[in-house]
């Protein structure tokens, strides 16, 4: 008797995406990253194609960088107190979008104003050649206020902007449709959310195609199971063909996972879990594989140590990069 | 300086012209309900609903300021009846949205209202009501046929009903020799049915079986309606209605229940005010018929079962405690006069049976009135009332859930929501972008507000024509003229502007009053939904869809798929029924069959609690979204929607 086949066959696949545009496409990049594609779950590549490999995205603050646990600003040094070094530095570390993070903007922290943004943004845009994620504080009014001056200021660069959530979105989607940029599309790690923002995105004019998911995460040992149970469903949906759910999904790696106590606390503070050198960036690149698991396109991080980990695995599956 | 805590003082209560005499420091709405003059007030006076709005005209109260009232309205003397307090003589205008509109459109256009209340009784069932009136002729006793008095009569009463067992009070039976002879044997019996026996409640010389009456109530949370029915032809005579006045103590049930369990005599008064809507609904229909108490002799009773408890003063209030037992759910019938509602001093009410705590008469009863426990049909009945229904059955079972939806569509949480009364929106209609919006009322009153099928309309109407999206959000940048900012910098739509509404002020949908009907929506939509995967069906296995409810008068289907709250089948199996439960309290007054039935009903019906299921939440999310997150389940609504867009670039 044969032995029957138990592939599953799918019928959809995340969408193929490309951040960044070089002088040929209108922009000024000189590497342009392109990801999605993927048509099985991780590692069963048998039953679809296995996609590009993710992409590892640094993040850059626009204000004070000292916040920063100490650890990371150990390595970044003195980079931290402008967003073109620090941008310089993380390209060093292997980073091949920077994403600007305009938390400065934030009227509770610096409140700093759109012409500043603009300058933040066309600084990281002059430093460094990779594409350019920019993210605004997330207070919907003065996000709306400086986000579509950065789509401007970035026009041509085809940039990924962030982010979109169901109850504010009008705004950033007119200024991304204007200057062709890409857009990140937040809910609170609820897929119905996360399908209700695309269509909302998709009903003013969006496409689809030219949006990225972002489910708000979590890291290691604060519910990445959950986490990933979501993020498998959301996954499964597009395999089986839910166009609204076949955008490649971004995870905020860096930020989760350095929020952890068990990451960024002192020797003193967290005694049993080994040295602080090692296990921030372990914390961080723990939570990154077990994310792309669960099917994260793009990872955006923070520590070297952690991104050479992350990049190591990524050469695992698919092979050391370029090749 | 005097006292003050002795000090009285007048309030004249406009338009009513009522004055009560308070102390002073007393609130506005105590003095309200001391002089009997109702205002509304949905939290019960917790000063948190902004409902209960009056106008000092003169004199001074203190405090009621609150940011429920803009500015304007503050500089024009509108304070907050619950926190208003008399400070010296007042003279207090209720202003007509603070009043009670004491009579619905019931009363003057029967026809049109309640023409689909009764369009599922197709079928009208064979006259047998469960009080009787027997006119006998009864063979004078002589020494062969030596039959007691009792027995006689019993014989007699036998033959016509076909039923043997008896019983009778002591009053009537110490009475009965002597009413016999002076009667010439000829007497109406009044036999009232209670199973399988049956009490003869009254015996009177001669025939009175001409005159022989019943009321059928429907116990409302917010709305109590009665229709008088003469028990001899099985016809409705007519119709009133009014709101549930114990609406003072809370808007919903759960107040109500704590009303009753922590207020001193809380009980009481709820029962109190319930049976004393019953009864002046009653008096009415008396003074309109010119007919006695004593002609009415069966009142059938519908409602929840907090409702129910409350009618009788039973005790809810474990109820809401776990495990959540009422204290009865089949009672059996009680004589009128001992639950305080004034019919024939030997009356009966009959309330029809509840199924569990959350799911009382008013289901059983429209069940039975729309026959579903007969169908062959898979069917699904809907009742949106102050809050949501679903039973998903047919004649081999029937399941009943029950949808946390709230009032949403009974118009008591929004703005400028209303019942379905004189002079509430109940259709419209928005064309040309914004430009033009056509809209009709109940009893064509200038609008002074909404009712729930015209929220309905509305929110269809804003989805079409891109005034909202689909997650509910006013588009605050398409340029509409109605969409502005209003209280606390929310955006609302102005459907009339103050000049064309019935109580020159605007009537608008604000931002929340959306997000609490796509809630309620949603809550509708995902209890059908999970009840019928539970059960191993989907939608497109339902064929035929019953809306019951008084949200209104008539249901545009269309609109109520558009926005998602019924599922998209074709439009030929989704009906509305509208007051199903009175329809069936009616139908029970007039056959013993069917208050039988109504009983196997609710003995059969299953109970499936939505929210220990663990699939619930998700299909909540995805439904609270004009019309559903999975689109795809909408094909005729995505269909429409595209072609608005088109036609709108176009």
């Amino acid at each position: 008797m044969a032995v029957p086949d138990t592939k599953e066959k799918w019928t959809g696949k995340v969408n193929t995406l490309t951040l960044g545009a070089t002088s040929e496409q209108g922009g000024t990049r000189t590497s342009t990253v392109t990801i999605g594609g993927v048509g099985c779950l991780p590692s069963l590549e048998f039953e679809g194609p296995k996609g590009n490999r993710p992409a590892i995205a640094v993040e850059v603050w626009d204000g004070d960088g000292e916040a920063m646990p100490a650890p990371l600003r150990q390595v970044y040094g003195d980079s931290l107190k402008n967003v073109a070094d620090w941008a310089k530095k993380a390209v060093e570390f292997g980073a091949e979008m920077i994403c600007l993070k305009l938390q400065g903007t934030h009227p509770d922290a610096g409140d700093r104003s759109a012409e500043q943004a603009c300058d933040d943004v066309k600084a990281v845009l002059g430093a460094v050649g990779v594409p350019l994620i920019v993210w605004g504080s997330g207070v919907n009014d003065k996000d709306n206020e400086v986000l579509p001056r950065c789509c401007q200021a970035a026009s041509g660069e085809n940039c990924l902007f962030g982010s979109i959530t169901e109850k504010n979105y009008r705004t950033l989607v007119a200024a991304c449709l204007a200057d062709k940029h890409k857009l990140l599309a937040e809910s609170p790690l609820d897929i119905n959310i996360a399908k209700q923002v695309n269509i909302l995105a998709s009903d003013v004019g969006f496409a689809l195609e030219d949006l990225v998911v972002f489910p708000t995460t979590a890291s290691l040992g604060y519910g990445l199971e959950y986490v990933y149970s979501i993020m498998e469903r959301g996954r499964l949906a597009a395999l089986t063909g839910d166009k609204l759910l076949q955008q490649p999904v971004l995870c905020n790696i860096g930020f989760e996972a350095w929020r952890a106590k068990e990451a960024r606390g002192t020797d003193e503070e967290v005694p049993g879990f080994g040295p602080a050198e090692k296990r921030g960036p372990l914390w961080e690149a723990a939570t990154a594989t077990n994310l792309f698991q669960a099917g994260a396109d793009i990872f955006v991080m923070r520590h070297p140590e952690a991104i050479r980990m992350v990049s190591e695995s990524l050469d695992e599956y698919y092979g050391p990069k370029g090749s | 300086m005097k006292a003050m805590t002795s000090k009285t003082y007048t309030v004249l209560f406009t338009p009513e012209q009522v004055e009560v005499q308070v102390e002073s420091g007393t609130t506005i709405l105590a003095a309200a309900a001391q002089a009997g003059v109702f205002i509304n007030s949905l939290c019960g006076g917790d000063g948190v609903c902004g409902k209960c709005r009056v106008i000092v005209r003169l004199g001074e109260a203190q405090g009621g300021t609150t940011n429920h009232l803009t500015r304007v309205e503050i500089q024009q003397g509108y304070i907050l009846a619950c926190e208003g307090r008399v400070m010296s003589d007042l003279v207090v205008e209720v202003p007509p949205e603070s009043q009670l509109t004491s009579d619905m459109l019931a009363e003057e256009h029967p026809a049109e209202q309640f023409a689909e209340t009764f369009l599922m009784r197709t079928h009208v069932p064979k006259l047998d009501p469960l009080v009787r009136k027997v006119y006998l002729e009864l063979p004078a006793p002589t020494l062969e046929n030596n039959l007691a008095d009792l027995e006689r009569l019993e014989h007699a009463l036998s033959k016509s009903l076909g039923t043997q067992e008896f019983q009778m009070g002591l009053k009537i039976t110490q009475r009965l020799a002597t009413l016999l002879r002076s009667s010439d044997w000829k007497v109406t019996a009044t036999a009232a049915y209670r199973g399988s026996l049956t009490e003869i409640t009254e015996v009177e010389c001669g025939n009175t079986s001409r005159c022989n009456l019943g009321v059928a109530v429907d116990v409302g949370t917010t709305t109590v309606m009665a229709q008088l029915i003469d028990l001899t032809t099985g016809g409705t005579m007519g119709i009133a209605s009014r709101y549930n006045s114990q609406i003072r103590y809370g808007g919903d049930i759960i107040r109500r229940i704590m009303h009753a369990s922590q207020e001193e005599g809380g009980l009481s008064t709820l029962q109190q005010a319930i049976t004393g809507d019953i009864n002046s609904l009653i008096q009415k229909l008396q003074q309109k018929f010119r007919l006695g108490c004593a002609d009415i002799t069966t009142v059938t009773a519908a409602g929840n079962t907090t409702m129910m408890h409350c009618l009788l003063g039973i005790l809810p209030d474990y109820i809401r405690k776990e495990p959540y037992v009422g204290a009865a759910y089949c009672p059996p019938p009680f004589r009128a006069a001992e639950v305080g509602i004034k019919i024939n001093a030997r009356g009966l009410v009959y309330c029809l049976p509840c199924v569990s705590s959350f799911v009382g008469a008013d289901i059983t009863a429209g069940v039975m009135a729309v026959e579903m426990h007969k169908s062959d049909k898979l069917t699904m009945f809907v009742d949106i009332g102050t809050n949501g229904e679903i039973v998903i059955g047919h004649k081999e079972f029937l399941v009943a859930a029950s949808a946390s939806a709230g009032p949403a569509f009974e118009g008591t949480d929004s703005h400028d929501g209303m019942r379905a009364s004189a002079g509430a929106i109940d259709h419209l209609q928005i064309y040309n972008k914004d430009r033009l919006l056509s809209f009709s009322t109940i009893g064509g009153k200038p609008p002074v507000g909404i009712c729930g099928t015209g929220y309905i309309d509305l929110l269809a109407e804003l989805l079409k024509n891109g005034l909202m999206d689909k997650r509910g959000k006013l588009n605050t940048t398409c340029g509409s003229k109605r969409i502005r900012s209003g209280e606390h910098g929310q955006p609302e739509y102005v459907v009339i502007r103050a000049r064309d509404s019935g109580r020159g002020k605007d009537v608008v949908i604000t931002q929340a009053d959306i997000a609490n009907m796509l809630r309620a929506k949603g809550a509708i939509y995902s209890a059908g939904q999970v009840l019928l995967q539970s059960l191993g069906y989907t939608f497109d296995d339902v064929e035929r869809v019953l809306v019951a409810g008084g949200f209104g008068t008539s249901l545009n289907v269309e609109s109520a798929v558009t926005i998602g709250l019924l599922p998209d089948l074709p439009r030929q199996r989704i009906q509305f029924v509208g007051n199903a439960s009175i329809s069936g309290a009616g139908l029970a007054a007039v056959s013993r069959r069917k208050y039988d039935e109504a009983r196997e009903i609710a003995q059969s019906m299953t109970y499936f609690e939505l929210s220990t299921d663990p699939t619930f939440m998700g299909e909540l999310v995805s439904a609270c979204f004009f019309p559903h997150t999975d689109i795809q389940r909408f094909p005729s609504v995505m269909e429409a929607l595209a072609d608005g867009r088109l036609s709108k670039e176009g």
